[in-house]
């Protein structure tokens, strides 16, 4: 037997991804997600003096809270096992991805283990996230600058 | 019957319900004011304060119209400014000043509360982060 | 006597007298439940982390299987273990409290199987009497190990497979009345089908699993239809169709199972089924161990699959290579 007719054989085996059923229930709670995120704008936003465009810090910041407590008691997996990147995209995915790790890492220390660890997967999120929104600053800046669009 | 829960349920979710969209201007005896902003197709709706020094109004843009938010403004503030030139005037789509500007109204300040909450809302909007 | 390609025929009967099997909380719900000899509640204790735990598990199954064989833990000559964590630090710090010679072993998931073959060729070499023989893996510290932390929201593929915890033990001895003898082991070769997906282990550890069958096969004069059944270890319930794919005999379809696509019966919470050093020891020291000493069993082989990966050489671009071993149980008539 070759490895042609292996890889046959592999292909013929492997489940089908449904993939529409997948992007609908990613859409979907990615999207209840989002509407949370956009009723708790305007919960700042009615009782604290935040405007629109400053309410954004809070919310991320509870929306990240909530994951925390979904992540701690064993829920967020089975959601994330459902939705798929529906809940992988939204902040909550990088509250639950820092705080994974953050639980998984304690018996180290908190030193070493919980503090040295903590952004072994959210880290790259930080990294390109920080990149990315620099060189499409730049690309901005030059279309300003060239007169294309406006700020 | 799987399939038509699935309907009603994208129908309740996907759809939105919402008010007209108001436009006011107080104190309400400015018409030339009024004349202005209701020509201006850009925006959908609007709410306006004014005292002795200053011009708040607070827009409302259409969503797909939102990417050129800062330009509408702008836009509105020039046209304003050659108006009322001794005036300091602030043209902003922010649902927090319009809910602020709708609380002034309705308790119907005095001129002399009217700029101190005029001021406050300034203070809003320059926050920054 | 060592023939071609590593089929090694034992001639001193070596024979499992006695073993211990212990599971995690998961693992109680499991068709083969009622042959584990302890199932315990949690996974870790308070105050422990899940590598101790780990420990703890092969503590308690190597107990399990000296007291039920009769013997003493000072008797014992050698101690053979290995599981899926670096560096072996479970078994190592067991063999610490056992205080026994140790010889740690590690090729993955085949590891259990690899320990039952050290163990009958140091009892045919006739430098030792009694030998305690296994391996174990605990869910949650290898989970941390080869992929993310515990509680992280991953949308696991169809094809992924479930770590078990367990440990399963057993004591090895020679010309024991009424147990099964091994007799033959086949040694397995590193086998790469050039898969790379991590949550598809099935898929890369058939070929090698082919391979070794094959082997034993051919060097035992033997065909599929001679053993009541031959079970591999943990290539899960795609994996075993693609094995059974890889054959031409039609008796395949029905000798030929897998430990891990039946552990977990037919729950779909755990894909494709169950992985795991454990998930082999478990099952072919328990349900497998059983059936051949009740006579329902006279032949069996028993094929544990490794998938070699570690989370470094995968994320350098390397493809999954794999390892199986075999061994070969009989039960003689009662006399």
């Amino acid at each position: 037997m070759d490895q042609k007719q292996f890889e046959d054989i592999v292909e013929k085996q492997n489940p089908k991804t449904p993939m529409f059923t997948n992007m609908l229930k990613a859409f979907l709670v990615g999207g209840i997600i989002c509407t949370i995120g956009q009723l708790i704008i305007f919960f700042y936003i009615r009782f604290f003096s935040f405007t629109e465009r400053t309410a954004a810090n809070p919310t991320a910041a509870t929306l990240v809270f909530i994951a925390m407590l979904l992540t701690g008691f064993g829920y967020y997996k089975k959601i994330s096992q459902f939705a798929g990147a529906g809940s992988a995209v939204p902040i909550t995915g990088f509250g639950n991805s820092v705080v994974s790790a953050a639980i998984e890492h304690k018996t180290e220390g908190y030193v070493l283990g919980v503090g040295g660890n903590m952004f072994k997967l959210a880290g790259s999120v930080i990294v390109f996230g920080v990149l990315s929104a620099f060189f499409v600053a730049l690309i901005k800046t030059i279309l300003v600058k060239i007169g294309v669009v406006s700020w | 019957m799987k399939n038509k829960w699935i309907v009603i349920l994208l129908f309740l979710t996907l759809g939105a319900c919402s008010d007209a969209p108001e436009r006011v201007v107080y104190p309400s005896d400015d018409l030339e004011l009024e004349k202005i902003l209701d020509k201006q197709d850009s925006i959908i709706g609007y709410k306006s304060l004014m005292d002795n020094n200053t011009l708040l109004v607070s827009i409302e843009i259409p969503t797909m119209k939102r990417f050129s938010k800062v330009k509408i403004e702008e836009n509105i503030k020039k046209e304003l400014e050659n108006e009322y030139p001794n005036k300091k005037v602030i043209v902003i789509d922010d649902l927090k000043i319009k809910w602020e500007i709708e609380k002034i109204i309705e308790k119907e300040h005095e001129s002399k509360e009217l700029t101190k909450s005029i001021e406050k809302i300034l203070a809003l909007s320059k926050e920054e982060t | 006597m060592v023939k071609a390609n590593g089929t090694i025929q034992f001639t001193e009967k070596p024979s499992i007298s006695s073993t211990g099997v212990t599971v995690g909380p998961m693992e109680k719900d499991s068709p083969f439940a009622s042959a584990f000899d302890e199932i315990l509640l949690v996974e870790k204790e308070k105050n422990e982390s899940y590598e101790e735990a780990n420990t703890r598990f092969i503590e308690k199954a190597c107990a399990i299987t000296v007291k039920k064989g009769h013997e003493k833990m000072e008797n014992i000559d050698v101690f053979i273990g290995g599981d899926l964590i670096n560096q072996l630090s479970p078994t190592n710090f067991a063999a610490r409290k056992l205080n026994i010679p140790y010889l740690g072993v590690f090729s993955a998931c085949a590891s259990s199987v690899e320990s039952l073959i050290i163990g009958s060729l140091l009892l045919e070499s006739g430098k030792a009497s009694s030998i305690l023989a296994g391996a174990s893996s605990h869910h949650p510290a290898v989970e941390r190990q080869f992929r993310y932390p515990l509680e992280y929201g991953a949308q696991k593929p169809k094809t992924a497979q479930w770590t078990v915890t367990a440990a399963g033990f057993a004591l090895l001895q020679k010309q024991v009345k009424n147990a099964p003898i091994i007799t033959h082991g086949t040694i397995g070769r590193v086998v790469d089908g050039k898969q790379t997906n991590p949550f598809h282990m099935g898929a890369a550890m058939a070929p090698a699993a082919r391979d070794t069958i094959e082997r034993h096969l051919t060097n035992t004069n033997s065909k599929m239809s001679d053993f009541d059944v031959i079970m591999t270890g943990d290539l899960g319930k795609i994996g075993l169709n693609i094995l059974k794919d890889m054959f031409t005999d039609e008796d395949c379809h029905v000798i030929l199972q897998d430990a891990g696509a039946q552990f977990y019966g037919e729950d779909t919470f755990f894909n494709a089924g169950a992985s795991g050093a454990g998930c082999s020891a478990a099952v072919f020291l328990s349900h497998i161990y059983n059936q051949l000493q009740n006579g329902t069993f006279k032949r069996v082989l028993l094929v544990a699959t490794g998938a070699l990966l570690s989370p470094l050489t995968f994320q350098q671009g390397e493809t999954i290579p794999c390892i199986a071993h075999a061994i070969e149980c009989r039960m003689e008539k009662r006399n």
